[in-house]
């Protein structure tokens, strides 16, 4: 579940920021992860909003990236799970749908954006750039 | 000093309805008489732009219900010359061509909802309340602050500035040697700032400090 990247005992990866993303597509995990290491962040990866909750945040945790569509527990609910911890983490969510329902309930949600499928991966990359600069 | 708490009566919110489809306008404005809500309809941006900056009612003693799609300036472009305007009132947009991105502009800039007609009536009326309530909070939030920064204001620039050392947490002792001043001067300055800002305790006086100063 974890990518090569996590395990690097480079001590200089202990100070990367880290962005989390809950999605169920390989191919899109796998490509994201390989982009933002590029740009010397670490990403972990999840297949569900249980794995996500199961792990332990850092306090490098800079971003959640995050698909409505996951089994058992939505994107959504599980950024407003997040909320009700009273965490604060910068979150984008992704969606297959293009339902203005799901975003309007996304924004309030306090999502930082919500960005339909398909989309330009350099477009998804700059944001989280954006909110790592800016935490 | 006593009895400073504000005995502010808020009066009757109104709601604003901005669309360019006088169906709609009709529709909305019977529905919200029909609840008891006090309500303005205008066909089109310019019209409720203007009379809101000729201030032809309270400017954030209420909310906005704005249509997208309209003549002249759409809805999205009104919510923002608001914002510019300094209007507090919650946005509610109620659209007919609704698309994702439209949506998460205008829920970025703020809105508190996004309702795409057709819609069930009870959906708007809930958004309406909840947005009330909101601006309600917001309005006394807005009134503790004033009154709060009105009484800060009162006081004497020594006054000032033993209340910042005591809110940061400094002794009186401390304050003192810090100000070159005796330990009984600074507790008199202090017993006139808790009367000036009517308190009775420290935490009280802490409280009160934070409540009023800007949060994000």
């Amino acid at each position: 579940m974890f990518t090569g990247s996590l395990m690097v005992s480079n001590i200089k990866a202990l100070e990367k920021p880290i962005v989390y993303i809950v999605d169920g597509d390989h191919k899109l995990l796998d490509s994201l992860s390989k982009l933002l290491c590029l740009h010397d962040v670490i990403v972990e990866e999840f297949e569900s909003a249980e794995d996500f909750l199961n792990t332990k945040l850092r306090t490098r945790a800079a971003c959640l990236i995050v698909e409505v569509n996951l089994p058992n527990m939505d994107g959504i609910e599980l950024l407003e799970h997040i909320n009700s911890l009273g965490l604060r983490l910068p979150t984008i969510v992704l969606s297959s749908s293009s339902d203005v329902s799901e975003a309007v309930r996304a924004m309030q949600a306090d999502a930082i954006d919500f960005i339909e499928k398909p989309f330009l991966v350099n477009t998804l990359i700059e944001k989280v750039l954006h909110v790592i600069e800016q935490a | 000093m006593q009895n400073n708490q504000t005995k502010h009566v808020y009066s009757p919110p109104m709601v604003h309805v901005v669309d360019d489809d006088e169906a709609v306008l009709d529709s909305v404005g019977m529905l919200l008489d029909s609840i008891g809500l006090t309500n303005t309809c205008y066909k089109d941006a310019k019209v409720f732009l203007d009379a809101y900056s000729e201030a032809e009612f309270d400017k954030q003693n209420g909310c906005i219900l704005l249509d997208i799609r309209m003549p002249f300036i759409s809805g999205i472009e009104c919510q923002h010359r608001l914002e510019e305007m300094g209007c507090r009132m919650p946005i509610i947009f109620v659209t007919g061509h609704g698309d994702v991105p439209t949506a998460v502009e205008a829920m970025k800039s703020g809105a508190v909802e996004f309702i795409q007609k057709p819609f069930r009536e009870q959906v708007l009326i809930d958004s309406i309340q909840k947005a009330l309530q909101a601006n309600l909070k917001d309005q006394k939030q807005l009134e503790i602050i004033k009154t709060t920064q009105a009484k800060l204001a009162s006081l004497t620039s020594r006054e000032t500035q033993i209340l910042e050392a005591v809110v940061s947490g400094k002794a009186n002792k401390v304050i003192a040697i810090d100000l070159h001043l005796s330990q009984r001067t600074i507790e008199i300055h202090r017993a006139h700032v808790m009367e000036k800002m009517g308190v009775k305790s420290l935490a009280e006086l802490v409280k009160v400090v934070i409540d009023a100063s800007p949060t994000d």
